[in-house]
């Protein structure tokens, strides 16, 4: 019954799982059931392609924009029934870097993963990264940089998390190229991404999955 | 200084896939589709433009001295972890496509196009190195009509080189006419921008610093 829509996503095509979604729904199927047995597991393959070498980095961006396309069907369905709460991420290029192709994509998986993504922009100083703490009740924040010069960013960022008290309230992810885990490990993050899917992965497992399906 | 218009010439669709994650897709693959789309409307975007000057310079023990009269440089490290022999002059230079094609990536964002947006970043990244590329080409005749061998490009935040040493390429470089402004954090504006130098001398050795590199960690080694 959603072989086709696990396939649809696997392919990443956007306008068939749109299609499968509407027509699906119009037949009573729940989209919880469609979330759960069809999209979820569409790109939960897709993270197992793209780790085992199948799947590269474009693959993954077509089926989470497919993902995207059938949960603007499904969301609205959802809003009303899933009694648990989607998990909400903060995500911004450090201060003094402009680089956010990848921070762009990975705010594009993390929704495709079922997150809720505050997109924070560029150029964000360590202070706007606490208040979205403070006043939206993030669970993670996301950090990226390109330049060595703008990495101790993320350091600070940690340290005034730490002062505002707050750093025990939150999760906090960091990835670039220039980036490494020993980098997070350094500067007390809980984590590090060498790419956007491994982002959204991380994310998942430091939060739990984005949208969790109503049993 | 000089400013050359540079037109980046062919773009690779296997570079612009490598740089875009890299993947192997069938010629009938959309991904393959949007890949042409984006080198077409890539190229149109492109403001290719560059710029160099040229100072003598000597090698010293640990690095290279540039005599660059009264603007007074540090001498620079050697690039790569080899050293190289032989340096008689350096040439300092910066390309740019120019704002164009980051504004419309930016675009292809806001319009939700995501798989669009990473591929023509990644046209933009290709056609940032064949114009830099086509610029060292112009160097390199330059050099060789005088009898100099030219070194292959070494940029800041490569080569074992720090970021920091843009302020020297910008001190340099001050007022390039191309319209490439450095940050605080060493960012260049536009960002699809390639700053550095080229080594010149009659025997220049090794011509290409990349090749005895023994770096684990650069991606972008050219030899």
């Amino acid at each position: 019954m959603f072989q086709d829509l696990f396939q649809a996503i696997v392919k990443g095509e956007a306008a068939q799982v749109k299609t499968l979604c509407k027509q699906k729904v119009a037949d009573g199927i729940s989209a919880n059931d469609l979330l759960a047995q069809g999209l979820l597991p569409g790109m939960e393959e897709v993270g197992r392609l793209f780790k085992d070498g199948e799947y590269f980095l474009p693959h993954v961006i077509m089926s989470g924009k497919a993902m995207e396309a059938g949960m603007e069907v499904l969301r609205p369905l959802l809003s009303a029934s899933d009694a648990r709460q989607r998990a909400r991420i903060a995500l911004g290029t450090v201060q003094g870097d402009l680089h956010d192709i990848g921070k762009n994509l990975v705010g594009m998986l993390m929704a495709g993963g079922g997150f809720e993504v505050v997109d924070l922009g560029r150029d964000v100083p360590p202070e706007r990264f606490v208040d979205a703490v403070r006043e939206q009740g993030v669970q993670a924040i996301g950090m990226s940089a390109l330049l060595t010069t703008t990495m101790p960013v993320m350091a600070k960022t940690v340290q005034t998390l730490n002062q505002a008290g707050l750093r025990g309230r939150v999760k906090v992810l960091v990835g670039g190229a220039p980036v490494s885990q020993r980098y997070a490990d350094e500067i007390g993050a809980d984590g590090f991404a060498s790419d956007a899917p491994s982002a959204v992965e991380l994310a998942k497992r430091l939060c739990g999955t984005g949208i969790l399906p109503v049993s | 200084m000089p400013i050359l218009n540079l037109d980046p010439g062919k773009l690779s669709e296997t570079e612009v896939i490598r740089l875009a994650g890299g993947g192997v897709f069938p010629p009938d693959s959309p991904i393959q589709t949007v890949v042409k789309r984006a080198i077409t409307k890539g190229h149109a975007l492109v403001e290719g433009t560059g710029t160099y000057v040229k100072f003598p310079a000597e090698n010293t023990h640990d690095g290279i001295l540039i005599h660059a009269g009264a603007l007074n440089i540090d001498p620079l490290p050697f690039p790569g972890t080899t050293r190289i022999y032989g340096v008689e002059a350096a040439v300092f230079f910066v390309v740019t496509i120019g704002h164009a094609l980051e504004r419309e990536v930016d675009l292809c964002f806001l319009q939700r196009d995501p798989v669009g947006a990473l591929f023509l970043d990644a046209v933009g990244s290709v056609a940032a190195e064949a114009v830099a590329d086509r610029l060292t080409s112009v160097i390199a005749s330059e050099a060789e009509a005088l009898g100099f061998r030219t070194s292959s490009r070494c940029s800041p935040g490569y080569c074992n080189w720090s970021l920091e040493i843009q302020k020297t390429v910008f001190r340099v470089l001050d007022g390039n006419g191309i319209g490439v402004e450095l940050t605080d954090s060493m960012l260049m504006i536009p960002r699809k921008s390639i700053s550095g130098v080229v080594f010149l001398g009659k025997n220049l050795n090794p011509l290409n610093p990349c090749k005895n590199c023994k770096s684990p960690d650069c991606k972008d080694r050219r030899s």
